[in-house]
């Protein structure tokens, strides 16, 4: 088993979860507070790798980070950034697919505290980032975390967007679920078995976690 | 001077409501809007301290304009240095009380400020204390302290003591008093309920269907007009004392305990009883 492999994978899922949560806190609270008419194209456009397969998520974005298209052209020429089969591309990728999984769970956070809590800041005289900062964020860790954990599980076992944009190139795009997909072609089934176990321990230990601090009755609040 | 001029017009159960008020707070008084229930209350003292929205209208607040809709001034919220006191005011539950005191200090205020508030409405005992472990009362008396640390230009009170026992109810009551005594800020409590306005109040402000019919002091707003040297005032019965063939009974009127003796009465504490008294 490559360990490299494994390190990829964590890392990916670690750096999305960091830049999800932190475009997340904002774009959440502009949805369940804004009642702009058009705020419905942005909830669409958010949910849609929902319902979306994959490979279609995937395709696209290898098309328009491609070279030969426009954006991918205006991308490596003037920024020298290339999106496709590069680890760039995958964290990229992977927000995106991960994008309603973790706006939703926030904005769920943000929808079950009352609005009497934010009136009785803004009286107080608070701005609004103080108010998200020290009064809602903190009363709801729990669809944070839960936010957190789908947005990392789901990355880890990410493949059709992946493969798509990244391909398979060792210790730039390769992660367990690729290297997984790999093994099984080679018909290396030891190896297959072991990067098996290895996300179904991460899985495992993350809803272990989550559950576990979300049951436990003597937490402080 | 604090002058509010309010026009709005709104639906409630698909029946059309509106208000119509205009009205001046004198710097450092304490006034009350009394009415029943859908007189607008609650609907003018939200477009003052800015969460909802006026038709058309004018609030200024000494020398700050915090609205006037022909100039499209629409103060934010928390820019209109205001303390509201909801009927059921939130404390946040994950900060301790001295936590929310704290919270809602600006740098520039003083922290001498919220130590003597702190005095004043004897909370020392509950600021290491988590919101869910105080009664209504207690709450109260934090949500009220924490409107007051910003010396605000106004302090508003929803119905402030709606929520609290009898007993409890006079000691906030007699607490906010004193403190108002003290810092002098202009207030505006808005209640239905007669004996906490005039308890509470130099200036009274009646409302009906969303306009101020009458204003002035409770002495002179209540009274009969039939009756030249006498006026009728509405009391609440704070003690009994029951005598051989009377009652003695203990009558808070306005600011005031007045003790009469009533023959054959039966009253209790709490009843309301109507009293003539001499006009001052």
């Amino acid at each position: 088993m490559d360990f490299e492999v494994i390190f990829l994978t964590l890392k990916l899922a670690l750096i999305t979860t960091f830049i999800l949560l932190c475009i997340g806190i904002p774009l959440a609270y502009w949805l369940n507070y804004s009642s702009r008419k058009w705020k419905v194209w942005v909830e669409t456009i958010v949910s849609l790798p929902i319902v979306l397969p994959p490979t279609v998520l995937g395709f696209y974005l290898l098309f328009f980070f491609s070279p030969e298209n426009w954006l991918g052209k205006f991308l490596d020429q003037y920024l020298g950034i290339r999106l496709v089969f590069t680890f760039t591309g995958l964290v990229i990728g992977s927000i995106i697919y991960s994008f309603p999984f973790m706006i939703q769970s926030i904005r769920t956070g943000y929808s079950q505290i009352p609005k009497s809590y934010m009136h009785e800041a803004l009286v107080l005289g608070k701005s609004k980032w103080v108010i998200i900062r020290r009064i809602l964020l903190p009363s709801m860790k729990n669809s944070l975390l839960t936010g957190c954990v789908l947005t990392f599980s789901h990355t880890i076992g990410e493949f059709g967007v992946i493969l798509m944009i990244g391909g398979n190139i060792p210790g730039e795009t390769r992660v367990i679920s690729i290297a997984l997909f790999d093994e099984v072609e080679k018909l290396n089934y030891h190896t297959a078995h072991m990067y098996s176990a290895c996300l179904l321990l991460v899985s495992f230990i993350v809803l272990f976690i989550v559950y576990s601090k979300r049951n436990n009755p003597f937490r402080k609040k | 001077m604090i002058k509010i001029q309010i026009y709005k017009e709104f639906f409630k159960s698909a029946n059309q409501f509106y208000i119509d008020v205009d009205f001046s707070l004198k710097k450092g008084s304490f006034n009350a809007l009394f009415g029943d229930s859908g007189s607008g209350k609650t609907t003018i003292l939200n477009v003052i301290a800015g969460i909802k929205y006026a038709d058309r209208g004018k609030i200024s607040v000494l020398d700050n304009v915090w609205l006037d809709t022909s100039a499209h001034i629409n103060l934010p919220i928390n820019k209109r240095k205001i303390g509201v006191v909801f009927q059921n005011s939130i404390l946040f539950p994950h900060l301790t009380v001295y936590e929310n005191l704290v919270f809602s200090k600006d740098k520039n205020d003083s922290l001498e400020l919220m130590n003597e508030l702190i005095q004043l409405f004897s909370i020392s005992d509950l600021l290491r204390q988590f919101p869910e472990n105080l009664s209504g009362g207690e709450k109260q008396k934090v949500a009220i302290v924490r409107s007051l640390i910003r010396n605000p230009d106004l302090l508003l009170l929803d119905e402030p003591f709606s929520a609290v026992d009898f007993q409890q109810r006079k000691e906030l009551q007699d607490a906010l008093l004193q403190v108002h005594q003290k810092l002098k800020f202009t207030a505006l409590v808005i209640s239905h309920d007669i004996e906490e306005v005039v308890r509470l109040s130099d200036n009274i402000f009646m409302l009906e269907k969303g306009k101020v019919i009458k204003n002035g002091p409770a002495l002179t707003l209540f009274e009969n007009k039939e009756e030249d040297s006498t006026i009728s005032l509405t009391g609440i019965v704070v003690s009994v004392e029951q005598l051989e063939r009377n009652q003695k009974i203990r009558i808070l009127v306005g600011k005031e305990i007045h003790a009469i003796e009533k023959e054959n009465s039966i009253h209790q504490i709490g009843d309301r009883i109507k009293v003539e008294m001499k006009k001052k």
